[in-house]
């Protein structure tokens, strides 16, 4: 699907669809903002074990 | 604030709640959230509400303190220009043009999850994005027109009626030219 089809597609939807999106958006941006994106585990065979002392 | 926890309906119960209570008159969603309802979702962090006031006996000002007032003790916070309701920071803002009043008077009823509220009518929206004119105004008026969300005759008769014509001219010489082509 097309960039603009997309967009065509979440104009279209009820208000009330449109503002759950934009409340997962803004959920998301507070996310970010208080630790940033979460990291990829590294690969298993890359993995360090932390032990408590 | 848990992810999750911030409801826009919440927030509109307690604003509609405020107004039967008589502490505002007519209000309108602007900004990104009002232009939602003709647009796709775009991440935003508050809510705008422009509000009408009804104007203290004995007093020609207008204060926004019986807002905040009424919110406080409702248990909302208060942050920065912002007042936290529902876990949504809104921010108050009394029409300050003719354009923005006739932009609440003339608010089209929406719904959120069965919670009715006003939005300013799309022109409306244009029209103030296109006086306020930062980036993201200039942005969020090229979606309306790409997506054909806007009445371009009543966008017209909106411009003309608010002194907005060569600001329009100047918006689609630079924006628009070629793009109806």
């Amino acid at each position: 699907m097309s960039n603009q089809e997309m967009r065509k597609q979440l104009a279209a939807l009820s208000f009330s669809e449109k503002v759950k999106i934009l409340e997962k958006l803004r959920d998301r941006s507070l996310a970010f903002a208080a630790g940033g994106p979460r990291k990829k585990p590294a690969e298993s065979g890359n993995q360090v074990k932390r032990s408590k002392d | 604030m848990i992810p999750g926890d911030a409801l826009v309906k919440v927030t509109l119960e307690t604003i509609n709640q405020m107004q039967a209570d008589g502490i505002i008159g007519k209000y309108a969603i602007g900004g990104a959230v009002g232009a939602t309802l003709y647009l796709e979702p775009a991440a935003t962090l508050d809510v705008d509400i422009f509000v009408t006031l009804p104007a203290a006996p004995g007093s020609l000002l207008l204060s926004l303190a019986p807002i905040y007032d009424y919110l406080k003790a409702r248990g909302a916070g208060v942050k920065d220009e912002h007042i936290v309701i529902g876990g949504w920071p809104v921010q108050f803002l009394p029409p300050s043009s003719d354009l923005e009043r006739e932009a609440v008077a003339e608010s089209v009823a929406a719904s959120v999850e069965g919670v009715t509220t006003w939005v300013m009518s799309a022109e409306h929206l244009v029209a103030i994005a296109l006086r306020t004119g930062r980036a993201k105004d200039h942005i969020r008026i090229l979606q309306f027109v790409e997506q054909k969300a806007v009445d371009r005759g009543k966008l017209q008769s909106v411009l003309e009626r608010h002194g907005l014509t060569l600001k329009w001219l100047q918006f689609e010489k630079k924006y628009l030219e070629g793009a109806h082509e």
